[in-house]
């Protein structure tokens, strides 16, 4: 860096200050909670004297995870400009690289379907190969995955025919990924319409909103973030296709798993009604999907993984990505395409849980200790259900890692961003922690201590796996 | 319970308005103030941080206070029992993390929550009535906040007056030599220079100053900085960049308005007149001879452990 002039330095330090801004406003700034008018006062202020400075270096929280207990609905952060040059200028990037990103896809689909071999059989004659019409045209920062879905889906009718027939069951399945837990799961009780809005990059990134077919409408089953997708055999239902367009074109709420869910072929799946609390279940379960393929290349499952637009979501970008499972669809011998598959959508549900975690994402726990969580920066909040008549006072979020304390020991933590919760119950020396949790701090996933309103430490290196106890 | 506030005049119009809608949210009333009671509370915040605000501004004012941490913090101020309960569970423990945060030592962590949390609770007496320190706050902020920036201004008050208070004892024990310090050689700068100097810092943006100061003058990090103004630190990084070389064209651009070439006005930048003088020191030091007792090292062998 380069240094500036001693004389700089000395009049740095010569300047008069004024008089002291008090705690409430020293502390009003250092949580960007002034209009900017006093802001400025104050930065003026603390610019020329070196104790408010100190003072302000102290105050400043660390870069917490904790919220606030007790913060309301109340705006007070300052507000983030979409059309500021800052976000205007990443936006830009973002679409830039979405574009290349999708370009580079589509060609590589194209050359995939155009070199790939053919399953022998005595099916079906193959489909002409010049009649593969060109990829729709990409426009803006979105490539509408139901135009590139809907125009193979013409193209290939023929292929599909001849592959639900070699494919006699034409589905097969998709395993929900196992989520980890420490104990015994209740299962958790999640406000739809939290998930429904504030989720939606997390609903569509990966196996989450897949529907079984005779399921009721409002179940969902949650997907856990990271985890495994598991192919499994294809069991002996024969599922045609149909080709109809609509069912191709994925509700908000649902994951298109290449355009389609099982619930009903024509009018697609009901998403959770607003406000009212959906199941979500901890246990691993089969999923079934029609395997009704989309593009030239009968071996490949096709699915797009859609993050929020704003207009659906606040506080996420815009961005899509369409993703090729290898060909395990049709060829599950295939162990390495399988792993691979697995390994390339777990790590986009990592990618996309992360991005839904943006900076204005908060959590906070109100005065009744109910648990509460924004996508706005604290503009408005909607309650989350834990567990019922449950009560706390102390919370931890790191990302989508959320630990959440209160009396008598009660301790919960979810990994998903509150999808599903796990109840803890830390046991150190041969003793359960049963006094009350006053304080969370977690530094990562694996690092973090409680103290407890009895001066008790208890500490863990292993996301909560296991616990010593320290006395403060 | 007693009345937390005396106001002067009623509460504005705006504010009792508000005051009846938050009631309920807010849990004055289990902590027994009133409605009246609480709009009074907010009455008196808007006097002092909004005493020039119209009556729309009023109620905007007071919609961004923490109205429910607001009243907790009065309630305890009155001493109501309820209050209190509440506090100790949501800050006891907390208080002592931000001691330990800020003292970075537990004894003095400890002792820092205890003080403040004995001036919280209202040790002092004040015509027979108990003063508690969490009357003064006033929801600008969130209360955790306040009371991290209390605890904060109490541990440089401290750090401040133990610096200034040295004792004579340990310093003479270290070894330290009570001679007279030589005086400070007498510079002057060349007044244009000054001028220039506070044009240029006079004309930069609050923060960009505020930049300067904390990262020259008090040697904060970037990621300080960046923290303390909520910012990235790369942003902290680039604008203090821009801001060094900007300074510099500034203050050639005014030295060259007062009369300085080019040349001069690089040299006065460049060159310190105390630098200059300790430089000839120096100098003079290296040019004289050798040292009368040329410092011997003597290596005693290595003893074969017989005497």
């Amino acid at each position: 860096m380069t240094e500036i002039p001693n004389i700089v330095r000395d009049r740095l330090k010569a300047a008069p200050a004024g008089d002291h801004p008090d705690a409430n406003l020293l502390a009003a700034f250092a949580e960007q909670a002034l209009p900017d008018r006093e802001r400025i006062r104050v930065l003026e202020h603390v610019a020329r004297c070196a104790d408010c400075r100190d003072v302000l270096a102290l105050a400043t929280p660390p870069l917490a995870s904790t919220v606030v207990p007790g913060y309301k609905d109340t705006v007070t952060a300052r507000r983030v400009s979409w059309f500021g040059w800052p976000m205007l200028r990443w936006g830009a990037l973002a679409a830039c690289v979405v574009i290349v990103g999708t370009a580079v896809l589509l060609e590589r689909n194209q050359r995939r379907s155009e070199s790939a071999a053919y399953v022998k059989s005595d099916a079906a004659p193959q489909a002409p190969q010049n009649a593969v019409p060109a990829p729709p045209a990409i426009s803006g920062n979105l490539v509408s995955p139901n135009a590139f879905l809907v125009n193979n889906e013409e193209k290939h009718e023929p292929e599909r025919a001849r592959k639900a027939e070699l494919d006699k069951n034409g589905v097969f399945a998709v395993a929900k990924p196992v989520v980890p837990t420490h104990s015994a799961t209740a299962p958790a009780l999640v406000d739809s319409t939290t998930r429904a809005n504030a989720w939606g990059s997390r609903e569509v990134s990966g196996y989450s909103a897949l529907y079984k077919k005779d399921a009721e409408p409002n179940t969902a089953t949650a997907g856990a973030v990271g985890g495994p997708v598991r192919m499994a055999p294809p069991p002996a239902v024969p599922q045609p296709a149909t080709g109809k367009d609509e069912s191709l074109i994925p509700p908000a709420a649902s994951l298109p798993l290449n355009g389609r869910n099982v619930v009903s072929a024509t009018n697609g799946p009901v998403p959770p009604k607003a406000s009212q609390p959906v199941q979500v279940s901890g246990a691993n379960e089969v999923v079934e999907v029609e395997s009704g393929a989309v593009q030239a290349e009968t071996s490949t499952m096709q699915y797009s993984v859609k993050k929020a637009t704003p207009g659906k979501a606040k506080g996420a970008a815009a961005d899509s990505s369409v993703v090729t499972l290898p060909a395990s669809a049709t060829n599950f011998e295939d162990k390495t395409l399988n792993a691979a598959a697995e390994t390339r959508t777990s790590r986009l549900e990592a990618e996309l849980a992360r991005g839904a975690f943006a900076s204005s994402t908060r959590w906070t726990i109100s005065s009744d200790g109910q648990l509460q969580h924004s996508v706005d920066s604290g503009k408005t909040w909607q309650p989350v259900t834990v567990a019922e008549k449950a009560t706390f006072r102390a919370l931890s979020a790191n990302g989508p890692d959320l630990w959440i304390g209160g009396p008598a020991g009660l301790l919960y933590h979810s990994i998903d961003a509150g999808g599903h919760w796990t109840q803890i119950k830390p046991v150190a020396d041969g003793a359960t922690l049963a006094t009350d949790i006053a304080t969370i701090e977690f530094t990562d996933r694996q690092h973090g201590k409680l103290t407890t309103s009895t001066g008790e430490v208890w500490i863990t290196a292993d996301a909560g796996q296991t616990w010593r106890k320290r006395q403060s | 319970m007693n009345p937390v506030t005396q106001s002067v005049a009623g509460p504005p119009q705006e504010i009792q308005c508000l005051a009846a809608e938050c009631y309920a949210k807010c849990g004055a009333e289990k902590f027994g103030f009133t409605c009246d009671d609480l709009a009074s509370i907010l009455a008196e915040v808007a006097r002092k941080h909004a005493p020039a605000a119209a009556p729309a501004q009023l109620r905007e004012f007071c919609i961004s206070l923490k109205i429910e941490e607001l009243v907790l913090a009065r309630a305890c101020a009155a001493g109501n029992e309820r209050a209190w309960e509440t506090f100790m569970l949501r800050y006891r423990e907390r208080l002592y993390e931000i001691g330990l945060q800020i003292a970075r030592e537990e004894s003095a962590a400890r002792e820092l929550s205890d003080s403040l949390y004995a001036d919280l609770y209202g040790t002092v007496a004040r015509e027979g009535k108990r003063v508690s320190k969490l009357k003064s706050y006033t929801g600008r902020g969130s209360l955790e906040g306040w009371l991290r920036t209390v605890m904060a201004q109490e541990h440089v008050n401290r750090y401040r007056r133990q610096k200034r208070m040295v004792s004579l004892d340990e310093e003479t024990e270290e070894g330290a030599q009570f001679a007279t310090p030589e005086p400070d050689p007498v510079t002057t700068v060349d007044p244009r220079l000054e001028s220039a100097t506070d044009e240029a810092l006079g004309a930069l943006p609050p923060d960009e100053r505020f930049i300067l100061a904390a990262y020259f003058l008090d040697g904060r990090t970037l990621a300080e900085i960046a923290r303390m103004l909520a910012v990235h630190e790369s942003t902290i990084s680039r604008k203090l960049d821009k801001l060094t070389k900007s300074l510099r064209k500034q203050l050639l651009a005014g030295l060259g308005r007062r009369g300085m070439s080019r040349r001069q006005a690089e040299e006065a930048l460049e060159v310190d007149v105390r630098d200059l003088t300790l430089n000839i020191r120096d100098r003079l030091a290296q040019d004289s001879g050798g040292a009368a007792f040329p410092k011997k090292k003597v290596e005693a062998p290595a003893g074969d452990g017989s005497d």
